[in-house]
């Protein structure tokens, strides 16, 4: 600067700046921070990127304590946990123009080379590799990944993005292998369920070069054993509590509900339970389990059971007809049947005696108030048949929306269509709703095996899908991606697919698209690792 | 009606209702009370005047906006921008930040907010040379300062 008097965009005051700063998404604050000294300055301010980064947070319902705290990240540290899911996306982006997915090495899970020496697994992750060999092409992403190695200790190492850590349980007498497993959002935190406890671990933070998990086998953080003699059916997805906690509900098979909060994180990383709803109702079969602020419910054939779990109260709404997918927002129940949707309000709730309480005795024998799917089935019953998917319970939707995606099939090729729905309206049908993107006609996709609700990259869609290719090629997991980011996103009409060759055998599957990281159950071998869980992280 | 004396010395007389727009002056009519007496604006150029009180008149009688918004609440925050405010935005750089520098002056939340959206959005998506040449900013690194930047960049491009 020659003491010429400053126009334009450097005559602002810095209030200004931060003002538009925060309008910014990470690669463009990137962008910006390289074109004169005084902006440069102004950027690489540290709150400028906490900002970001607490933005992104929210913008991909990543978990924040999934990040050391954020006011003791470095600004290195800060600004690259901030731009990594945009780094994600773009290359989600690239493969979409390029119609191609990751090659199948890239995305093999690779055990590491790094950590423990001679251990009872090396035998079964040395035939690993093995069969990873025999299919891997030379792989482009990865010699990119080798380039930015060279750039100093912030690059992402090779070996942590391409790391296999087996996640150890508990063995107990009678040998039952972990069922279901979720990456709780931001990839630092996976829950893993069996018949008798759920777990928690702490894998470490993602994209960092020194993690605490060198060991390949992790023990976990926090345990919880059912009681005595009864066995876990269901769990409900992780769903945050604030920035800092999560809560899920489990059901065990004499309908015991329980509720369990953990956090919050990082510091109170054990399982607490804070709500017991013993139910005792053997002829009933629970279908699906959710929980929302301070209620949790439950979905039987026959009725909506919603429980207040801090005021100790509940409600059970019969419901007639067959359910695709149901959910509630506020005090709404959202149900569909095949692609029809309706919409109704949770009555008031009634105080739960403890002493008396049989759901069979807690369900309302007059069917006044249902759930009457019958109600909202379109006349159309040649319309084709719909899955229907939610967000990852991580989201929030507001509370006169709500969005979710369809898949069905059209003369042999499957569509994916993203839909908002207003329900301000109030109870009701509701074929009203906004088609906000689709996707270009595709292969046939199946059922998914494992219904995981699709998450968000940056404001797109992420469907998981997987395909039983062969007992020996495992799954074939596809994840469907509509990228752009949250601003551009209604622009987006054309949702991307990008598929992933797993090479697994897994019994279930949970993945964070933001940073990668992956966890399953591998089924294979079939009598051993019945106590473990497998996190990866798919190479990009 | 209020009495406003630019910095180039032009007086301009708008209805109350419409400048109220203004926290500045909807604060100073409140404190001060009723006047004869002309506000000076000493930051405000009479053309930039003109403009600002093009908004303040088009949204005349709508209700003025919250003070504060729950920053929670905006999620994704999104660029978008409304027809209206995007047409008035439509003019020269030079312009446009005199307009967002008076809408900071005379206390205007909403337009200052637009006006930093427009920014925003003019920025989106851009390379850094790009930005440059947009906002015509010079290149005050030395080539060594940039070679180190692009180092210590070279992990996080994404595009």
């Amino acid at each position: 600067m020659d003491g010429n008097v400053l126009r334009g965009i450097l005559a602002l005051p810095l209030e200004l700046y931060l003002y538009f700063l925060q309008e910014l998404h990470p690669p463009d604050l990137l962008s910006l921070g390289q074109t004169c000294k005084l902006i440069r300055s102004i950027v690489s301010q540290r709150h400028v990127w906490e900002a970001a980064l607490r933005a992104t947070c929210r913008l991909n319902q990543v978990f924040e304590p999934s990040y050391e705290p954020i006011g003791e990240l470095s600004l290195g540290e800060l600004q690259r946990a901030a731009l990594e899911p945009w780094r994600r996306s773009a290359s989600f982006a690239t493969w979409a123009i390029r119609g191609e997915g990751p090659t199948a090495s890239s995305m093999q899970s690779v055990v590491s080379s790094v950590g423990g020496g001679a251990d009872d697994d090396e035998r079964e992750e040395n035939e690993d590799v093995g069969a990873s060999d025999s299919d891997s092409g030379s792989s482009s992403e990865s010699g990119e990944q080798t380039a930015s190695d060279a750039s100093g200790d912030l690059a992402l190492t090779k070996d942590t993005s391409r790391t296999e850590i087996k996640l150890e349980g508990e063995k107990c007498w009678d040998e039952t292998g972990f069922e279901e497993v979720y990456v709780i959002p931001g990839g630092r935190y996976v829950l893993g369920r069996t018949e008798k406890y759920v777990c928690l671990w702490d894998v470490g933070q993602t994209g960092r070069a020194s993690r605490n998990s060198d060991s390949r086998k992790l023990r976990h953080t926090s345990i919880m054993w059912n009681a005595t003699g009864s066995v876990t059916w269901l769990m409900s997805a992780p769903r945050p509590v604030d920035v800092s906690s999560f809560r899920f509900a489990t059901c065990e098979d004499d309908l015991c509900f329980r509720v369990f909060e953990v956090g919050p994180m990082p510091d109170r990383c054990e399982i607490r339970e804070i709500g017991k709803f013993k139910g005792e109702s053997p002829g009933l079969c629970p279908e699906h389990l959710w929980v929302q602020e301070d209620r949790m419910m439950c979905c039987f054939d026959e009725a909506l059971l919603v429980w207040d779990f801090v005021k100790s109260e509940y409600n059970a709404i019969p419901i007639r007809g067959e359910v695709s997918e149901i959910t509630t927002n506020g005090n709404m129940v959202v149900a569909w049947e095949g692609s029809n949707t309706g919409v109704w309000t949770i009555p008031r709730l009634k105080p739960l005696e403890v002493a008396s309480s049989t759901l069979d005795e807690l369900l309302p024998s007059e069917f006044t108030n249902r759930i009457d799917l019958t109600t909202i089935k379109d006349e159309d019953d040649h319309a084709p048949r719909r899955q229907i998917h939610l967000p990852s319970a991580w989201y929030s939707y507001p509370l006169h929306a709500l969005e979710y995606a369809t898949l069905h099939h059209v003369g042999g090729k499957a569509i994916v269509e993203r839909y908002l729905l207003n329900i301000a309206g109030g109870a009701g049908a509701h074929r009203i709703k906004t088609l906000v993107s689709s996707s270009q006609l595709m292969d046939p996709l199946e059922s998914p095996q494992c219904k995981k609700p699709y998450r968000t990259i940056c404001g797109g869609l992420a469907i998981m899908i997987d395909r039983f290719v062969s007992p020996k090629r495992g799954w074939r997991a596809g994840f469907i991606q509509s990228v752009g980011d949250g601003a551009l996103q209604r622009d987006a009409e054309k949702i991307e697919c990008v598929f992933k060759e797993l090479n697994v055998v897994f019994q279930d599957f949970s993945y964070c698209p933001v940073t990668g990281r992956a966890a399953y159950i591998p089924l294979d071998p079939p009598s051993r690792d019945v106590h473990k869980v497998s996190i990866m992280t798919l190479d990009y | 009606m209020v009495l406003l004396l630019t910095s180039d010395n032009e007086m301009f007389s708008v209805a109350e209702d419409v400048i109220k727009r203004s926290a500045y002056i909807k604060n100073m009519l409140e404190d001060v009370g009723e006047s004869d007496l002309p506000i000076p604006l000493p930051n405000v150029e009479s053309n930039v005047l003109v403009k600002i009180l093009e908004y303040c008149e088009h949204y005349r009688g709508e209700p003025l906006p919250a003070s504060d918004v729950d920053p929670a609440e905006i999620g994704d925050r999104s660029l978008d921008i409304a027809d209206w405010d995007q047409k008035y935005m439509a003019v020269d750089q030079e312009m446009l930040f005199e307009i967002i520098l008076a809408a900071n002056y005379l206390d205007i939340k909403s337009l200052l907010d637009v006006g930093c959206k427009t920014v925003a959005k003019m920025m989106k998506g851009k390379s850094s040379e790009e930005i440059r040449t947009l906002f015509n900013i010079a290149n005050d690194f030395t080539p060594e300062e940039e070679a180190q930047i692009r180092k210590e960049n070279a992990w996080a491009e994404c595009r």
